[in-house]
C-alpha cells in the first residue's frame, strides 16, 4: 500500500522496481491518490508483465492478506517479504510487524546508515513513529482502524498509533525491511496524531511536542493522589555533597519533602544497629510527622532492608529511594504515578544524574550484561533516534528512585535477598517482566544520584553467577536492544563487524584506555 | 531469618521470599533447558566493578597506542584514495 500523493515518477518507479525484484513478488500494489503521470511506472510492460496486480483507492482488502504499508520512494528490501510471511507462519498471532530500515545511498566512500529498531514498545510509541514507515499488518487490523486505503494517507505517526490500537501482537524483524531514500534517521512525530490517539483510547493527559526535537510528551493526569510509601534502606552514612559533609538520608528525605509536590507520603526508613544517634535524630527530624523508622539487626543485604521497609508500610504506591539522592523535578512523582496509570506498567523509573550533572543512568539495558543506557554522557545527548528524549520501555531501572505498584512489588516477591548488593534491581525488573509487566522509563523525572557513595560498588562473582543462572537467556535476549548492536557498552551504537563486538573479537586481551 | 520481631511482619518477608523462589526456580528451568545444567557465565565479559570510572563504556582505544605512531603517521599523510581504500578494506 503506497500513497501516491505528492510522488513523483522517479519516487514510484523505485518502489516499483523493489516490489518486482522482491524474493516474494506481492500480489497486489495498491497506490492510493495515484496522478495520470503515475501511469508511466504502473503501465509499462515490466509492471504488467509482472504478477502485479496494481489498484487504486477505494480497494477492500481480503481478510488474510497481509498489509505492507510502504511510502513511495522507498524501496522494500529483497527479503522483506520473505522474512514477514516467515515470522506470521511461525507465529501466527502476530497482527504488526516492522523492522529495520537502511537510510542514504551506498557510495564508494561511504555507507548507508541502518537505523536499528527496539522490540515493541507502545509507550515509546506515543512519543515519536520508532516504528519506521514501514509497517505490515493483518487486513483485519487495517480494516478495524479505518481501512488500508485511508490509512494510507495520514502521517505515518498517525498509521502506526491507529494500527498499534486494533493490533493483539505487534513484533519487530531485527532485519533491514526498507531501503529508505530519506537522510533524516531521526523517527517523526505528529503532536495531533498522539492527541488524537489519547483521545481514542481514554488516556487523560496532556500532550506537548518538543521544542528542538520531533518528540511528544504525553503528560498523564494522575486520576487520584494515593497514599506512597518511601522506603529508604540507610546506614545513617554522613558523606561530603558540594563540599558539606551531610547526612546522606536526611539529605534525601528533605529533598523529596522540600522539592516534590506530591504530599501524600509515608516514610519508612531502615536503619542498621550501626547508625548513630546523631544521624538518626537528623533523618527523624527530616522527615518529622511522616516518618516510620524501622530497625534493621542483620548483616548488610539491600534487598532485605526494602523488602522490611514494604512489609512495614501500607502504601498503595512503594517508592524506593536511595539514601545518595536528590530530587531535581518537582514534579517527579507525579510524573512517574501517570506512567503507572496503565495497568500493564508496573515500574517506572526517573533520569538519574550524577552529581556532576551527567548521566548516570536512563533505563538498563543487557546487552548482554546489565549496562545503564548513555552513562557519563551529557543530559543535553539527545541519544540515537532521540531516545534520550521518549517515555520508553525498558527490561529494568536501577532501584536508586522507582515507583512501583505495591501489588506488583508482592506479587514477584520483592526484591531477591540472593542479591544483596547489586543486581537485586536487574532481577527485580526481570520478574515483572516475567510476570507481564512492562518497565518504563521518563526523562521528564531527574534526580541526582550519588552512586555508592554509601557502600562498596564491588560487584562479586556469586552475583554474576546467580544472575546468569536465573536470568542467562534474558540477558541473551533483551526485546529492548537490537542484535545488530555493538554489545558491552552503554550506547546504541551500530557493530559495524558484523554480530560479534570488538571486545569479543579481540578478546579480554584488548587494550582498553585508562582514564 | 529473624529479622523483626513481629512474627506478622516475619510471616509476610517469608511469603515474599518464597514468593521469590518460585520466580526463580521457574526461570533457573527455562535456563537449565536452554543452556544445560552446568552451564557458566564465564564467557560474559563482566566488569570488575561498578565504579564510575569503569562501569561506563568500556572504551576500546587501540589507535593511540605507541607502536602504532609510525602507522597512524604514514595513513594520515598518505593520499585521500589510499586511505579510502584502507578504510573500505577495513570495514
Amino acid at each position: 500500500m503506497t500513497s501516491g500523493a505528492h510522488c513523483s515518477v522517479r519516487q514510484l518507479r523505485k518502489t516499483a522496481n523493489s516490489l518486482r525484484e522482491s524474493s516474494i513478488v506481492p500480489n497486489h500494489w495498491i497506490i492510493s491518490e495515484s496522478s495520470l503521470d503515475h501511469e508511466r511506472v504502473t503501465r509499462t510492460r515490466k509492471m504488467r508483465t509482472s504478477s502485479i496486480v496494481i489498484a487504486r483507492s477505494d480497494v477492500v482488502v481480503i481478510e488474510h492478506a497481509v498489509v505492507v504499508f510502504l511510502r513511495a520512494g522507498d524501496e522494500l528490501s529483497q527479503n522483506a517479504l520473505a522474512l514477514i510471511d516467515q515470522k506470521l507462519t511461525e507465529q501466527p498471532g502476530i497482527d504488526f510487524i516492522y523492522g529495520d530500515s537502511s537510510h542514504g545511498r551506498p557510495s564508494r566512500f561511504e555507507e548507508v546508515t541502518n537505523v536499528r529498531r527496539p522490540g515493541w514498545s507502545p509507550e515509546r510509541l506515543r512519543s515519536h513513529n520508532y516504528v519506521g514507515e514501514l509497517v505490515a499488518v493483518r487486513a483485519r487490523v487495517a480494516a478495524s482502524a479505518g481501512g488500508a486505503t485511508f490509512l494510507s494517507k495520514l502521517h505515518s505517526h498517525d498509521r502506526s498509533l491507529r494500527l498499534s490500537e486494533h493490533s493483539k501482537n505487534a513484533v519487530r524483524i531485527a532485519e533491514v525491511l526498507c531501503l529508505s531514500t530519506q537522510d533524516r534517521i531521526e523517527p517523526t512525530a505528529s503532536l495531533d496524531a498522539v492527541t488524537e490517539h489519547c483521545t481514542r483510547t481514554g488516556i487523560n493527559a496532556e500532550c506537548s511536542i518538543d521544542e528542538n526535537v520531533p518528540v511528544v510528551r504525553v503528560n498523564r493526569h494522575v486520576s487520584r493522589k494515593p497514599k506512597i510509601s518511601v522506603i529508604v534502606p540507610t546506614r545513617g552514612t554522613v558523606q561530603d555533597i558540594r563540599g558539606k559533609n551531610i547526612v546522606m538520608a536526611a539529605h534525601a528525605i528533605r529533598s523529596l519533602r522540600n522539592t516534590c509536590t506530591y504530599k501524600n507520603l509515608e516514610i519508612v526508613a531502615v536503619l542498621d544497629n550501626e547508625t548513630t544517634q546523631e544521624s538518626r535524630n537528623e533523618i527523624v527530624n527530616a522527615g518529622s510527622n511522616l516518618i516510620k523508622v524501622v530497625e534493621y539487626d542483620q548483616e548488610f543485604n539491600f534487598a532485605e532492608k526494602v523488602n522490611l521497609g514494604v512489609v512495614n508500610s501500607d502504601g498503595d504506591y512503594i517508592l524506593l529511594l536511595n539514601d545518595d539522592t536528590e530530587f531535581i523535578s518537582p514534579d517527579a512523582i507525579e510524573t512517574l504515578m501517570g506512567l503507572l496509570e496503565d495497568p500493564e506498567v508496573a515500574m517506572a523509573g526517573p533520569m538519574l544524574l550524577y552529581e556532576d550533572g551527567l548521566i548516570q543512568s536512563a533505563g538498563h539495558i543487557l546487552n548482554p550484561i546489565p549496562y545503564d543506557l548513555y552513562r557519563h554522557r551529557s543530559p543535553q545527548h539527545v541519544g540515537a533516534q532521540n531516545m534520550l528524549r521518549v517515555q520508553r520501555e525498558v527490561s529494568g531501572v536501577i532501584a536508586a528512585c522507582v515507583l512501583i505498584k505495591r501489588s506488583a512489588f508482592l506479587e514477584v516477591g520483592g526484591l531477591c535477598t540472593l542479591f544483596p548488593s547489586n543486581y537485586n534491581d536487574v532481577d527485580f525488573g526481570l520478574k515483572l517482566r516475567d510476570a507481564g509487566y512492562r518497565i518504563v522509563w521518563t526523562p521528564h523525572a531527574q534526580l541526582y544520584h550519588f552512586e555508592s557513595k554509601t557502600r562498596s560498588p564491588k560487584l562479586r562473582p556469586f552475583e554474576v553467577a546467580s544472575i546468569g543462572k536465573r536470568w542467562r537467556d534474558k540477558l541473551d535476549d533483551d526485546p529492548y536492544f537490537n542484535p545488530h548492536l555493538e554489545r558491552y557498552i552503554s550506547v546504541w551504537k551500530q557493530n559495524v563487524l558484523g554480530q560479534r563486538s570488538l571486545v569479543d573479537a579481540l578478546g579480554p586481551t584488548a587494550p582498553i584506555a585508562s582514564k | 531469618m529473624a529479622l523483626s520481631h513481629d512474627p506478622a511482619v516475619n510471616a509476610k518477608l517469608e511469603e515474599l521470599v518464597a514468593r521469590d523462589a518460585e520466580f526463580g526456580a521457574r526461570a533457573e528451568l527455562r535456563v537449565a533447558a536452554k543452556y544445560g545444567k552446568d552451564a557458566s557465565m564465564e564467557d560474559y565479559h563482566f566488569s570488575k566493578s561498578f565504579a564510575r570510572e569503569s562501569q561506563a563504556s568500556q572504551q576500546i582505544d587501540w589507535v593511540h597506542q605507541g607502536w602504532l605512531r609510525p602507522v597512524r603517521f604514514a595513513y594520515r599523510h598518505a593520499p585521500r584514495w589510499v586511505r579510502f581504500a584502507v578504510k573500505k578494506a577495513a570495514s
